[in-house]
């Protein structure tokens, strides 16, 4: 199976992810990336603000550094 | 490998034992080599051996029926791995783990059974190392409960910081993101927010500690309680 990595961009600062995770597809990926936004926006007193997180998206890149996709988290 | 006299041994517990508590140890341990994952307390299984850590770290986990897992302790050489066996318990739902592999004396449950029952002054050295470790689990829970994911990862940092020799350990953000029952990414980003304040230096599979004190400001009020407790308790008997 693949390797993505779901990075994450805060403005101007890539924050790399070293491990990445296996998956069968990029689908898989966007959906954890999708999974992880809900996962962290709904525990604020764990992973802080929601504002804080609303300037940042996931970058999901392959082994190779391609940027597959770009996921927003929501703006608030 | 031989058994150091009590002079030489680096487990903290052993270090401040009576003398002669010591040599009674001294006479039915054993020296070990701990490898990174081997798993000293299997889930549910009789305990086989308490483990006096000589130097490495040992991580305590709770698991779901579904297999998550969730660490509630981490032992180094400050304390002893086998607790149950202490308090008279044969086996545990919990698994201990080596997570940074180091050396152990280990002790057969039986005749650990019997430095218990025969040695007062021993086993009070080791129940007030049970106490302390019930508080670790206990403000590990507050903290999973009531500090943000920053705190409670430099809180974790610097309780492995403590049990190690030197500044550097290793350590995936994977590793972290199951410990502390949290998201990778959350991990990621925490780590990042911690190097860029200079506290620690972070490279592949490895976390250095730079500055304790900003890694202390960092854990707030998270940190601290169980230590202060151990030092009020262990290291202020000798």
């Amino acid at each position: 199976m693949p390797r993505y990595f779901l990075n994450i961009r805060d403005q101007d600062t890539l924050i790399v992810d070293p491990d990445g995770d296996e998956l069968p597809n990029l689908d898989e990926a966007r959906d954890l990336a999708l999974e992880i936004i809900r996962d962290i926006l709904g525990r604020p007193e764990t992973y802080g603000s929601a504002r804080r997180w609303s300037l940042r998206s996931f970058e999901i890149t392959d082994e190779a550094g391609n940027v597959l996709a770009t996921i927003p988290f929501p703006r608030v | 490998m031989s058994v150091p006299s009590q002079r030489y041994v680096r487990n903290q517990l052993l270090g401040i034992l009576d003398g002669n508590d010591y040599d009674a140890v001294r006479a039915v341990v054993e020296p070990i080599v701990l490898s990174r994952w081997d798993v000293l307390i299997p889930a549910n299984q009789p305990i086989t051996h308490a483990y006096f850590l000589e130097c490495g770290i040992a991580s305590e986990v709770a698991t779901t029926p579904e297999g998550r897992r969730i660490e509630v302790c981490i032992t180094g050489p400050e304390g002893l791995v086998g607790v149950p066996l202490l308090l008279d318990v044969d086996r545990t739902p919990h698994e201990t783990f080596v997570q940074i592999e180091g050396e152990a004396l280990r002790v057969e449950c039986d005749a650990f059974r019997s430095l218990i029952e025969t040695r007062d002054s021993l086993r009070r050295v080791f129940a007030h190392y049970a106490y302390v470790a019930h508080l670790q689990t206990a403000d590990t829970a507050l903290s999973n409960g009531s500090h943000t994911l920053e705190e409670r990862l430099a809180r974790w940092l610097l309780m492995c910081h403590d049990r190690i020799e030197g500044d550097e350990f290793p350590v995936t953000h994977e590793f972290l993101s199951t410990m502390l029952g949290v998201r990778r990414p959350g991990v990621t980003t925490a780590i990042h927010n911690l190097e860029g304040g200079g506290a620690i230096k972070a490279r592949r599979s490895h976390i250095q500690v730079l500055d304790r004190e900003k890694l202390n400001a960092a854990a707030g009020d998270s940190y601290g309680v169980p230590e202060r407790e151990y030092r009020r308790l262990i290291n202020a008997t000798r």
